[in-house]
């Protein structure tokens, strides 16, 4: 029988060595060939393939290996101890490599920043840009582009944000810019590091979320690029779908501005933060929350979603536009994602802390106020706000309120407030966030903040928001809101009625973060 | 996004899916899966492997498992059980996993699949609660 290739995967990731063999060998003689591919003796070889580890007594065909199968290549234990660099120093291996890949997917378009650069400031190029409109026709005339919006729903509510559209194209023309970005990732996941919870915090994100986008950034990246021979516009594309790994990799500044914000006591400068924090000013008094308070916490909305840039830009740009926070909201990663932030108590405490520290205006509002910094720094609530389901009508709310704006039911400036304020009475304790602070001239624009907090999503920004609300509804009975869940649990063999209540609350009603939070206690 | 979860595949389908899935090794390499028996249309029983991950007591062990699929799967959740002892939170003392322990399989849906439970299980092992178990000699059976 002929000769066919198969290739092997190491679990050290990296490397992919592909080598010929032929069914009548054994699996010896064909650890005898990887060993010539790579640094792996074929004593310290172990092959798995299709769930087995192959002996080398057998056949390449009695295992029905074909052509481009893949097996797995484990170096096994050296006979003594094995030398494997401490947690510390090996983490930021597997993780920074990545984080600057990420970032260079987006100026290795050409493979060559000056080009780049000199491409992206050209006088056509400049046109194109300030026309956003003509911007995104283009790209979604691409089959490959739309293909890859169809895909991914975030993606397409990049492209469809003019603002962000251009701001990454600027950051792809400036290389010192996209140093910087890359400077500040290390720094990130330096400080992340030494948050003693912020390590898992950050390897669960990257696993969940990281890599499947990024997976599917690349080989988006990777066809569209093969196909730029044919489409004179593919390079561009290759360039916009690479540069949503960026925003993926981001993950690492931004969460890092937001979660460890222990020993990170200066916020990282964010090229993608401070165009938040600047797009939302017009909105007024109490966007000071939205936007300082965003400009680090959004940021793991902002990274953390990977294309969440859109969760941040999006409402600041267009505060009207809550949809696409809905959407957001509604990725599961995202909600998973949250889930995870939820239930560990003491980032939220730290991430709320960092938000205080960084912002005048809200420590203001916190002093003049004492309920709603008790609001605040009551984890239950904070996690109870962050309840999809609940900043879901937050948005509905505000959406209304939007709409009494424009018809002219409620004068939007100040003056309003007094009266919204009784109108939103329904869910009482809100007010102690809201109504009392109404003292801030306009109410509006402070609920917009609140609203675009909730925007930046899992930002604890948006815990905060809703927090400052209060969102006393849901839970007023525990055992009858949570009867469901609550069977669940038992079904499940959890049968402290008062612990899984409990773990219930802190997970707003997921039964399964709930068990992973009983499970951990 | 008219995704696939809107479709009903079949068992069969998905099975092959995952078969070819396990063969051409997609994904992230820390785990393997395929038929034990290649030449069983019924694709009942699989086999699988973790690859202990570093950093915890399982780094440089290699996990055998089984995992059965019923008729039902993938709406049931498939019998998975360690050939190779393991000391860890959700897996009993004949090395099958309790489902009750380990939300994956307690709270199946049909769109997990073998490899969802193998990865689940692997970064069950390095949860705080079981990465510095003490663990059984390599190398030993149930």
């Amino acid at each position: 029988m002929s000769q066919f290739t198969v290739h092997l995967k190491t679990t050290s990731g990296g490397e992919k060595i592909s080598v010929d063999v032929k069914n009548e060998l054994t699996i010896a003689e064909v650890k005898a060939l990887v060993a010539e591919k790579s640094n792996v003796p074929a004593d310290n070889q172990r092959l798995i393939y299709k769930g087995q580890v192959l002996k080398d007594d057998r056949t390449v065909e009695s295992y029905g290996l074909a052509a481009d199968h893949v097996l797995h290549l484990v170096r096994a234990r050296p006979a003594s101890s094995t030398p494997q660099p401490s947690t510390a120093t090996s983490t930021p291996a597997t993780l920074g490599p990545d984080a600057g890949l990420g970032i260079m997917g987006l100026g290795g378009m050409g493979n060559s920043p000056e080009m780049m650069s000199q491409i992206m400031n050209s006088p056509v190029m400049q046109n194109m840009m300030n026309d956003p409109e003509l911007l995104r026709n283009m790209l979604s005339a691409n089959p490959m582009v739309s293909q890859i919006m169809e895909r991914n729903p975030e993606f397409a509510q990049i492209m469809n944000n003019p603002q962000l559209l251009r701001e990454s194209m600027q950051l792809a023309a400036n290389p010192a810019l996209m140093r910087e970005q890359m400077r500040n990732t290390d720094r990130a996941f330096s400080n992340i590091e030494s948050h003693p919870e912020g390590f898992n915090a950050l390897r669960r994100m990257y696993e969940n979320i990281q890599e499947p986008l990024m997976d599917a950034a690349a080989n988006d990246a990777a066809n569209a690029a093969a196909g730029a021979g044919s489409n004179p516009f593919a390079s561009l594309a290759a360039g916009v779908p690479s540069s949503a790994a960026p925003a993926a990799t981001s993950t690492g500044a931004p969460t890092a501005s937001a979660a460890p914000a222990v020993p990170n006591t200066s916020p990282l400068p964010n090229p993608w933060a401070p165009a938040a924090g600047a797009a939302s000013q017009p909105l007024g008094g109490g966007m000071g929350f939205g936007g300082g308070g965003l400009g680090s916490l959004g940021g793991m909305g902002l990274g953390g979603m990977g294309m969440g840039d859109m969760g941040m830009g999006m409402p600041n740009v267009n505060p009207n536009d809550m949809s696409s926070v809905l959407q957001a909201m509604q990725n599961p990663a995202m909600q998973q994602m949250m889930q995870q932030m939820m239930s560990q108590p003491q980032m939220m405490e730290s991430l709320t802390q960092n938000a205080v520290n960084n912002n005048p205006q809200l420590r203001q509002m916190l002093d003049s106020d004492p309920r709603l910094r008790a609001a605040i720094s009551d984890p239950e609530m904070l996690r109870r706000s962050m309840d999809p389901a609940n900043i879901q009508a937050m948005v509905q709310m505000q959406q209304a309120m939007q709409q009494l704006q424009s018809s002219g039911l409620m004068p939007p400036g100040p003056g309003g407030p007094l009266g919204l304020g009784a109108g939103l009475d329904q869910p009482p304790a809100a007010n102690a966030g809201a109504g009392a602070p109404a003292a801030p001239p306009n109410f509006a624009s402070m609920f917009n903040a609140l609203n675009v907090g909730g925007g930046g999503g899992l930002g604890a920004g948006g815990g905060m928001g809703l927090g400052g609300f209060g969102i006393p509804a849901a839970v007023s009975n525990p055992e009858t809101a949570f009867a469901t869940q609550l069977e669940q649990l038992r079904a499940m063999g959890f049968y402290d009625e008062q612990a899984n209540i409990q773990a219930l609350q802190a997970t707003g009603g997921n039964v399964n973060a709930a068990v992973e939070r009983l499970l951990g206690s | 996004m008219a995704g696939p979860s809107s479709v009903v595949v079949p068992r069969n389908f998905r099975l092959l899916e995952e078969l070819e899935k396990g063969e051409k090794g997609i994904g992230d390499g820390t785990v393997s899966y395929g038929m034990e028996d290649g030449d069983d249309v019924y694709m009942r029983n699989w086999t699988g492997t973790i690859i202990g991950p570093s950093n915890t007591v399982h780094d440089g062990r290699i996990y055998n498992l089984k995992l059965i699929c019923g008729p039902d799967y993938p709406e049931k959740a498939p019998k998975v059980k360690f050939y190779n002892k393991i000391n860890m939170s959700c897996v009993g003392s004949d090395g099958s996993i309790d489902p009750r322990h380990f939300p994956s399989l307690g709270h199946w849906n049909r769109s997990n699949t073998m490899e969802t439970i193998l990865t689940e299980l692997r970064r069950e092992m390095t949860a705080p609660h079981n990465r510095k178990l003490h663990q059984p000699p390599e190398g030993s059976h149930y």
